[in-house]
């Protein structure tokens, strides 16, 4: 499964990113600026102090007393303290040598050849070196004395004191730049969860609440932006919706009465007529009279029974039908149909075997029960068909649900049919034109078991190995009362 | 023993065919028709109770449900079964209770299951 990352989440990532990306980049840009001022400031410091020594040696003659040129340049020292060394450098053949220094080690040592571009050049010269972390720079500036070049002036400073100055106020601005972009990022989640985050699980509830049939519901955001103009075409859209839904409510309603109404005036009529033509029959002597009242009553039957299956099943088929669950007692229930269908069961020499348990309840609609076994019974007649044959009755029970069979012992189904035997208007025995299967009876079977919650299929062993429908039901028990 | 049945409905035609077809079947049964609940409580009234009486639902005037709760209320009539005569299941949810306490056919019906259920109701009683 791919995990699922929220839109506050990712937002807020980016922005966390970006401001990072600013603050280093900024940072960066500060500190190069930074070294560079450093370098510009020292370089000048060191000019204006060679101006200072060059003023305060005097002369060019002055340069030669050592002891006075060395005072001056610990003088410079002393109230410097960035200063590392001062070295006074003077040409000696084609070189440069250190003539006075605060460095005494250094005296009469060669200069490095920077000092000897510097008095030849006549510029000033900067050498930054920053090792084992201190940072130094060493500003070479030519010596001018009595209006001519005399050497050169070598001052090291230390730059760690404004180093650690600078990497104070970084360390301060980074303190301070995660501590605003703290707030800043709380402010822009409450920002976030106030303005996008809340509208969308406003709207992923009101859309749950749609789902589930609930019209009624509206959006109520008065944000003056894209939400609350979203929020005003959703509010149209479940108006609308309504308005459609009441109007195929009433369609509906209209379709069921149309319905109902034409069933009353259909059925009414085939009573007097399927019972008067047997009547009709029997008086008449006329063989050929006779055949064609037969097959008058064959179809008067089959219109009969089209007639009653459509209707129930567009009753089972409309939204507005409902089950009235009550506790029934299955095994009285069946020997109550047996006893009403006793007739046609004698009449056509069939054996009838109830082997429910007489304590089983079910949870369940009476009168659609009924027409569920008068389906499955007149199945059963037909599959048996001219032979003598059985039909049994059983039930087994699996924690709440009771799985009801009914067996007969008739022409049986092959696999390939099995499947679409619930099919509306499949006949099993399309060959046979069967004139009293509509092809509805078991769908009607089908819809009945699913509206009580329960499955129905079928079992048989092959062509005359008779055939098993199973169904299941709800066993009764008191808290089912509460959930229906 | 010839048993007395009343068929109370305002279709002439199924009166005329629940006569012919439950007499030519049963000789033992003997139907009188009765076009409408008024009628038939008209009967009542003279005494002239049958057996069982065979009765619509849906009829102009007094309903075959009004004419049950009017035969529940008195004493000598309660104990006649009746056997609803019915083409529209789907307004019996309401009245369930009615049906279960006696029974009903539901249109169109077999003539001969409707034989056998008259016998059931009148030998139950």
């Amino acid at each position: 499964m791919r995990k699922k990352f929220s839109v506050s989440l990712k937002l807020s990532l980016i922005v966390i990113l970006t401001a990072v990306l600013i603050f280093v980049s900024m940072t960066y840009v500060n500190i190069n600026e930074q070294t560079a001022l450093f370098e510009t400031s020292y370089s000048e410091k060191a000019e204006a102090l060679s101006q200072a020594l060059d003023s305060s040696i005097g002369s060019f003659n002055q340069l030669y007393d050592k002891e006075k040129v060395l005072n001056y340049i610990l003088s410079f020292i002393y109230r410097n303290d960035d200063i590392i060394s001062i070295s006074v450098n003077l040409p000696k053949d084609d070189h440069l040598e250190v003539y006075v220094s605060s460095n005494s080690a250094l005296i009469g040592a060669i200069s490095s050849p920077e000092n000897k571009q510097a008095y030849y050049d006549n510029q000033i010269i900067k050498i930054p070196d920053d090792q084992d972390g201190s940072h130094k720079l060493t500003v070479i500036t030519p010596i001018y004395l009595s209006g001519q070049e005399a050497g050169t002036y070598e001052i090291i400073f230390s730059l760690d004191e404004s180093y650690n100055a600078l990497n104070a106020r970084i360390l301060n601005l980074v303190g301070i730049t995660i501590f605003f972009l703290t707030v800043l990022i709380i402010m822009y989640l409450l920002l976030l969860r106030i303005t996008i985050i809340n509208p969308i699980n406003t709207f992923k509830d009101a859309i749950g609440k749609i789902g589930r049939g609930e019209l009624d519901t509206c959006i109520n955001i008065k944000s003056h932006d894209e939400f609350s103009s979203l929020a005003e075409a959703f509010n149209r859209m479940t108006k609308d919706l309504k308005e459609r839904n009441t109007d195929v409510e009433k369609l509906l309603n209209q379709k069921d009465d149309f319905i109902n109404q034409l069933g009353h005036d259909l059925k009414t009529p085939l009573t007097p007529i399927t019972t008067l033509l047997p009547l009709v029959k029997k008086r008449v002597d006329d063989e050929k009279a006779r055949d064609m009242i037969d097959v008058s009553i064959k179809n008067a039957e089959y219109m009969k029974n089209l007639v009653t299956k459509i209707l129930q099943l567009a009753r089972l088929n409309s939204p507005n039908f409902g089950l009235d669950f009550e506790k029934i007692n299955l095994c009285e229930e069946i020997n109550r149909i047996i006893e009403n269908k006793s007739y046609i069961f004698k009449e056509k020499n069939i054996l009838v075997e109830n082997k429910i348990d007489d304590e089983l309840f079910v949870y369940a609609d009476k009168i659609r029960i009924q027409e569920l076994f008068d389906n499955l019974i007149s199945n059963s007649i037909r599959y048996i068909g001219k032979n003598s044959g059985k039909i049994t009755f059983d039930a087994k029970r699996e924690e709440n649900i009771a799985t009801i069979s009914i067996s007969d012992t008739g022409i049986g189904i092959t696999k390939e049919k099995i499947d679409f035997i619930f099919d509306e208007f499949y006949k099993a025995d399309s060959s046979r034109h069967d004139i009293e299967s509509t092809g509805l009876g078991l769908s009607i079977c089908k819809r009945i078991v699913e509206k009580h919650g329960g499955r129905i299929w079928v079992e048989s062993l092959g062509e005359n190995k008779g055939t098993t429908f199973y169904f299941t039901l709800n066993i009764y028990d008191t808290s089912l009362q509460k959930n229906y | 023993m010839v048993k007395k049945i009343f068929v109370v409905d305002d279709k002439t035609d199924l009166l005329y065919s629940v006569k012919q077809g439950l007499e030519e079947i049963d000789s033992e049964l003997k139907v009188t028709i009765i076009q409408s609940a008024e009628k038939c409580l008209e009967k009542l009234v003279n005494n002239e109770l049958p057996d069982l009486i065979l009765l619509d639902i849906m009829m102009p005037g007094m309903n075959g449900w009004e004419m049950f709760d009017r035969l529940k209320e008195n004493n000598s009539w309660r104990k006649i079964p009746v056997i609803f005569l019915t083409a529209r299941t789907d307004k019996i949810a309401k009245n369930a209770g009615k049906f279960l306490a006696d029974d009903y056919i539901e249109k169109p019906f077999e003539i001969k299951e409707l034989r056998h259920r008259i016998h059931n109701a009148i030998n139950n009683k």
